[in-house]
């Protein structure tokens, strides 16, 4: 995205948080590095949660992966595991990965849908 | 009438037949019951050798044979006090604005705002509660 302050500056680009992570191009955080045997630790299913630090008040900010608004029973109170996790599946065989939605379990990810996080906001 | 005087009597007790089978201790063997317990005690006080190698995954490949892997992060405006009945999905935007950053500190790569970053914890289900195992 192209930043303009005014018109006498010139535009910077800065990066929205908008990501997209492929072997070419932005890859960090593309791959995931885990045990190639499954001897130590047998998982091959993993929750990821979403975090932002902000610099500017030294705090993290949670993120869930539905608008707060739609969040069911309460947009205040609900289960933890349904909206602040995305599922992680590893193919130790191919050694691929998937991630899929928690609460509709569909993949995500993809350019038409994509892993989505929205802030949460405690009351 | 001369007749047979040998008479066959049907036994009433179980019989048996003893065979001897020879009972002889020799040291055959007793090399490998070493070695096998030599391999029992190393196991023992340093376990076994775990294969702690990594792979690197990468994201499986979709219906239209694409990798990429996208991310959205959408920040809450503020417009209205969260517990508003008004808010809505629409108050949820893709801008560091929102998150409270000035446009001159985009603009200028101000220091707080390069220092900003995104984190994704992996952790594992155990019995509903998540045990974080590592981060990117």
């Amino acid at each position: 995205m192209s930043v303009t302050l005014n018109a006498l500056l010139p535009n910077v680009d800065i990066r929205k948080p908008k990501y997209k992570l492929d072997y070419i191009g932005d890859k960090e955080g593309f791959f995931i590095y885990w045990l190639r045997e499954r001897d130590f630790y047998d998982i091959s299913e993993f929750y990821v949660s979403g975090k932002f630090f902000d610099g500017k008040l030294g705090t993290y900010v949670v993120m869930t992966n539905t608008p707060q608004p739609l969040i069911t029973p309460n947009k205040f109170n609900f289960s933890p595991q349904d909206y602040f996790y995305y599922k992680v599946n590893l193919d130790y065989n191919n050694k691929t990965y998937e991630v899929s939605s928690t609460s509709t379990t569909l993949r995500v990810g993809s350019a038409t849908i994509p892993i989505r996080w929205y802030e949460y906001v405690n009351p | 009438m001369s007749v047979n005087k040998i008479k066959i009597i049907r036994p009433v007790s179980d019989q048996y037949v003893d065979i001897p089978i020879e009972m002889k201790w020799d040291f055959s063997g007793r090399e490998d019951s070493i070695m096998d317990y030599e391999k029992e005690m190393v196991k023992e006080v340093i376990g076994l050798a775990n294969d702690f190698e990594v792979s690197r995954f990468s994201h499986n490949s979709d219906i239209n044979g694409n990798t990429d892997i996208n991310y959205e992060f959408y920040f809450y405006d503020g417009v209205l006090p969260i517990t508003s009945n008004n808010v809505n999905q629409t108050n949820w935007g893709i801008s560091y604005i929102n998150e409270g950053f000035t446009n001159e500190e985009v603009y200028y790569y101000s220091k707080p705002f390069t220092k900003s970053f995104f984190k994704l914890d992996f952790t594992i289900q155990l019995m509903r509660k998540l045990k974080k195992y590592f981060s990117q």
